[in-house]
């Protein structure tokens, strides 16, 4: 016997480190450019035993939504593997996706319910789900009692776990009355809006096709880190004799694999945009078919550019040398096809919407819209058809709301079924929430619910929104693990991983499905979403009948099957989810190019270079110059993503604080050396909003007027986070599509000096 | 006090979490080591437990033996493997599997009630017993109560448990050690 028990599996070569190498390796390895050496054919591991599979799909807010196989032995999620049934995953996953065994098992999970006595304290005490759900409801009762509505319940969610099901929370609100929702969306609005004003839609080219393009500019985005399985389409395009051109700030990774690399002013995009535009018009190197048969406002967005634009202009505003304005111009417009993949950074700024359209405008006039290969590329809702079953829920009778013209919107899903309500929930831009904590009234918001979200990482001005919560009667953060947004709630509820529930998923960027099987059982006393909505409405109406409709189902798997419909079916081609179990399937596509019938979704039809929609909200027609925001102190600050993390998820794991210790603030030698900073020395990053204590990392991949912060919360020892020099200043757009401005975060200001 | 039930003592010690639940525990642990219980805030207690064990904060020193064995810290890897090959051996399992590992304390001092009532009925479960105690909670639990103890305030409740649990497995394989040497 003794013998036998001895015998256990065998030991993993690997240690934790090298794990993580490998993982980043096989990243790089699937990813690398043509030269003397290639990546060779994947090599999958071999794996004895008898484990059985499952589908996932990676719920985070990233481009890559990746299909996931997972192997499970003895109810143990062992590891995970891409699905290399999709060809954009391609059997590969990023170094966070191989992480996530670890992330499921990690110790720092939150296994209960627990109740804090007295908010901050950190004296926290194990409490049942009965207690739990009893305690809130009551206090729901309460609230409602107290204001004859719940409008000061408040809803905080957003990108924290994109499973289709997870628009569940939305319904649990909508099931208890007319709560306060803050909407809208910090990541990419003014962008959407950009794009709806031009074409009608957010609507990106199939992201594989970008193997067809001659010339690719990615402009803003570093998908080298934030979207690894991108780059092997533009290393491909590469290898096909494309010219890559990376436009940023920052030398990025991304740039690094460049074949040109622009170090641009920050928020400048548009005057460089506008620069290239005018440089093809004088060369008349645009296409004249795009322009008269698919544009309406072509001339009135030319006579702009003649009157009030020149290449050098646009060279002293961006930075940018006319000679290679004036290169970058002739060679994007005699490419063909030639696309621009705008990424989400370019439009986090007071003047990012516009900047996006004069982008947009310079890929339409050069006739690359609605082409294999082409696109103005941003992103897309195209797949997301699904019925919202969980979301859409009918609020209890004699409910009470807000009697305000302001209606729920979001970039991912319509109205909520209640558009001939008399009453509707009250809506307040997610991007100032700590200042409509603070202000809002009649009722104010008494309890907040934060689910799929961490405010305290991402939401700005961190020393405001402290004071916001202090103001708050209750909050309930339902999570994974412990962040500053737990450490400031009073009940905090266990989820599960995706590893530990049904959903299905697709992407704004590939056109992929994924169907998300539950693997595991969920951990310790973790619920999903769903099955804490479930369960609640049970207390709810155990406490008084008929106070909430949210249905007590609490299979996951229930749920998933009801969010599939025909229109779902026939766009990836299958006959129910079932399909799904042996892997994701692509949409079923007449091109890979997005508007290849040119009709656009615009009033005209047409994409509109002039856009009376965009002056109905408050911008100009054309995409004219719109100086940046003004700064306020020495230095821009940009917290662009970092590589080991997904905003603040996957920081606190322990394999990525290997190789992601601490944070550091990244200084231009030139800046260092006139403040007489020294690398690796700590420094204080101070400014009107608040400062951050760290170390200093000296290096030319930032401009010497430029301090760059990785974002989000890093866990361990340190308290460093970021939301402390970042201010909740407007984006120029967002409100037309998502219902609220988007945030400048890339137009702060700080200065920095040894600590 | 029975063996056995001193071992059930600081299972639900550590299994439940609630200062009702830590006191009638500690009562238990107490009567036959320490005797009175009074003087103890018992939800300053309850608090400190969960700082050193349970969360929401990351534990400082988690009760899973992979934590302290696993060279990765690895949880639900090869040492929670171990633990479970022990157990099917002995025909157990978790009722709940895969919700937890089953190297977590509580589980593992359960099972240790099992087997040890076992193998007063079947001497065939002394071997599991040894291979559970000798050659594995003890390889781990020296350093569990080592490193909660630098977190704790020594005069708390909690510390002196955790002495009491050092002292218990130390002194469980003593004894087997030395019925060994007799045989």
């Amino acid at each position: 016997m003794k013998k036998d028990l001895l015998k256990t599996g065998g030991i993993c070569p690997l240690s934790r480190r090298s794990f993580l190498k490998s993982a980043a390796a096989a990243g790089i390895l699937s990813s690398l450019p043509a030269g003397i050496l290639q990546a060779a054919e994947w090599e999958r591991t071999h794996y004895e035993g008898d484990y059985e599979t499952f589908r996932n799909a990676c719920p985070r807010n990233c481009y890559d939504t990746c299909s996931i196989k997972s192997y499970v032995k003895d109810g143990v999620l062992r590891f995970v593997e891409g699905a290399k049934e999709s060809t954009f995953t391609g059997g590969a996953l990023c170094v966070k996706g191989f992480s996530y065994p670890r992330r499921v098992y990690s110790p720092d999970r939150i296994k209960y319910p627990m109740k804090q006595i007295g908010r901050g304290t950190g004296n926290w005490k194990r409490i049942s789900w009965d207690e739990a759900l009893t305690e809130i409801s009551n206090k729901i009762l309460e609230i409602k009692k107290k204001d004859g509505s719940l409008l000061g319940m408040a809803l905080d969610k957003y990108s924290g776990n994109f499973g289709i099901t997870h628009y569940g929370v939305e319904g649990m609100m909508s099931s208890l009355g007319y709560t306060t929702r803050f909407v809208g969306t910090p990541c990419w609005p003014a962008g959407i809006d950009a794009q709806n004003f031009d074409m009608g839609n957010m609507w990106c080219n199939d992201p594989e096709d970008i193997v067809k393009a001659k010339y690719i500019i990615i402009w803003g985005g570093n998908p080298a880190w934030n979207s690894v399985h991108s780059m092997k389409f533009v290393y491909e395009a590469q290898e096909r004799g494309a010219k890559v051109v990376v436009i940023d700030p920052i030398m990025t990774q991304t740039a690094a694999k460049a074949d040109l690399y622009i170090r641009i002013k920050t928020s400048e995009d548009g005057s460089l945009a506008l620069g290239m535009a005018r440089h093809i018009l004088d060369k008349k190197l645009y296409s004249k078919e795009f322009t008269t048969k698919h544009s309406k406002g072509f001339d009135e967005f030319a006579a702009y550019l003649k009157k009030n634009v020149t290449v050098e202009w646009a060279a002293e505003k961006s930075g940018v040398p006319a000679n290679v304005i004036r290169q970058i111009a002739e060679e994007f417009a005699s490419a063909s096809p030639a696309t621009i993949w705008a990424g989400y950074g370019l439009q986090r700024h007071t003047n990012g919407g516009v900047n996006v359209r004069a982008i947009d405008a310079v890929v339409a006039m050069t006739g690359n819209i609605g082409i294999e290969g082409g696109g103005a590329r941003y992103g897309h809702l195209h797949t997301w058809g699904f019925n919202y079953n969980a979301m859409v829920q009918k609020q209890p009778e004699g409910s009470v709301g807000y009697l305000g013209k302001d209606k729920i919107k979001s970039e991912f899903h319509g109205p909520e079924g209640e558009a001939q309500a008399a009453y509707s929930d009250r809506t307040i831009n997610i991007n100032k929430i700590a200042e409509s904590i603070l202000t809002t009234n009649e009722p104010p918001i008494r309890l907040l619910w934060v689910a799929c979200k961490n405010p305290f990482g991402q939401d700005f001005d961190r020393n405001k929104l402290k004071k916001a919560f202090d103001k708050l009667e209750m909050v309930v953060t339902v999570d994974q693990f412990f962040n500053e947004t737990v450490q400031n709630s009073d009940i905090v509820l266990p989820c599960t991983t995706l590893f530990e529930e049904y959903t299905v998923n697709v992407s704004y960027w590939h056109y992929w499905i994924g169907l998300n099987e539950k693997a595991i059982p969920e951990q310790y006393e973790a619920k999903s979403d769903l099955q804490i909505a479930a369960m609640l409405s049970k207390k709810m109406n155990e406490l008084e009948a008929g106070s909430c409709t949210f249905p007590q189902i609490t299979d996951t798997k229930v749920w998933m099957e009801k969010e599939f419909n025909d229109g779902i079916h026939k766009l990836f081609g299958i006959e129910s989810w079932e399909d799904l179990k042996n892997g994701p399937r692509k949409a079923q596509l007449p091109s890979s190019a997005s508007w290849n019938e040119m009709k656009f979704g615009t009033p005209s039809g047409k994409y509109e270079f002039s856009s009376d929609l965009a002056a109905e909200y408050g911008h100009t027609k054309l995409p004219e110059y719109k100086a940046p925001r003004k700064a306020y102190d020495k230095f821009r600050v940009l917290t662009p993503h970092t590589q080991f993390a997904l905003h603040s998820q996957f920081n606190n794991i322990d394999i990525m604080r290997d190789f992601n210790p601490e944070p550091f603030v990244y200084i231009n030698p030139a800046a260092a050396a006139a403040k007489g900073i020294k690398d690796g020395e700590t420094v204080k990053v101070v400014n009107k909003t608040g400062s951050v204590t760290l170390k200093a990392r000296v290096t030319d991949i930032v401009a010497e007027d430029v301090l760059v912060l990785y974002e989000a919360w890093f866990g361990g020892k340190t308290d460093f986070n970021i939301q402390e020099l970042v201010d909740d200043e407007s984006s120029d757009m967002g409100t037309f599509k998502t219902g609220a401005p988007g945030v400048a975060l890339h137009d702060q200001f700080a200065g920095i000096e040894k600590a | 006090m029975d063996s056995i039930k001193r071992i059930e003592a600081f299972r639900d010690f550590f299994h439940y979490g609630t200062k009702e639940k830590m006191q009638e525990a500690y009562a238990r642990i107490t009567d036959t080591e320490c005797g009175l219980t009074k003087n103890i805030d018992w939800e300053a207690e309850e608090f400190l437990f969960n700082r050193l064990f349970v969360g929401p904060a990351s534990p400082e020193a988690p009760m899973t033996a992979s934590v302290y064995l696993d060279p990765e810290r690895h949880t639900n890897g090869r040492i929670t493997e171990k633990v479970r090959e022990i157990y099917t051996a002995a025909g157990l399992s978790l009722s709940n599997r895969g919700s937890i590992p089953e190297d977590l304390l509580p589980v593992e001092l359960d099972a240790c009630c099992i087997l040890k009532r076992l193998a007063e009925v079947d001497e065939n479960f002394i071997e599991l017993y040894e291979q559970l105690t000798a050659m594995h909670m003890y390889m781990w639990i020296p350093l569990f109560t080592e490193r909660a103890g630098s977190c704790a305030d020594e005069s708390s409740a909690v510390m002196r448990v955790l002495c009491m649990l050092d002292e218990w497995i130390k002194n469980e394989v003593t004894s087997l050690v030395m019925s060994k040497e007799k045989i």
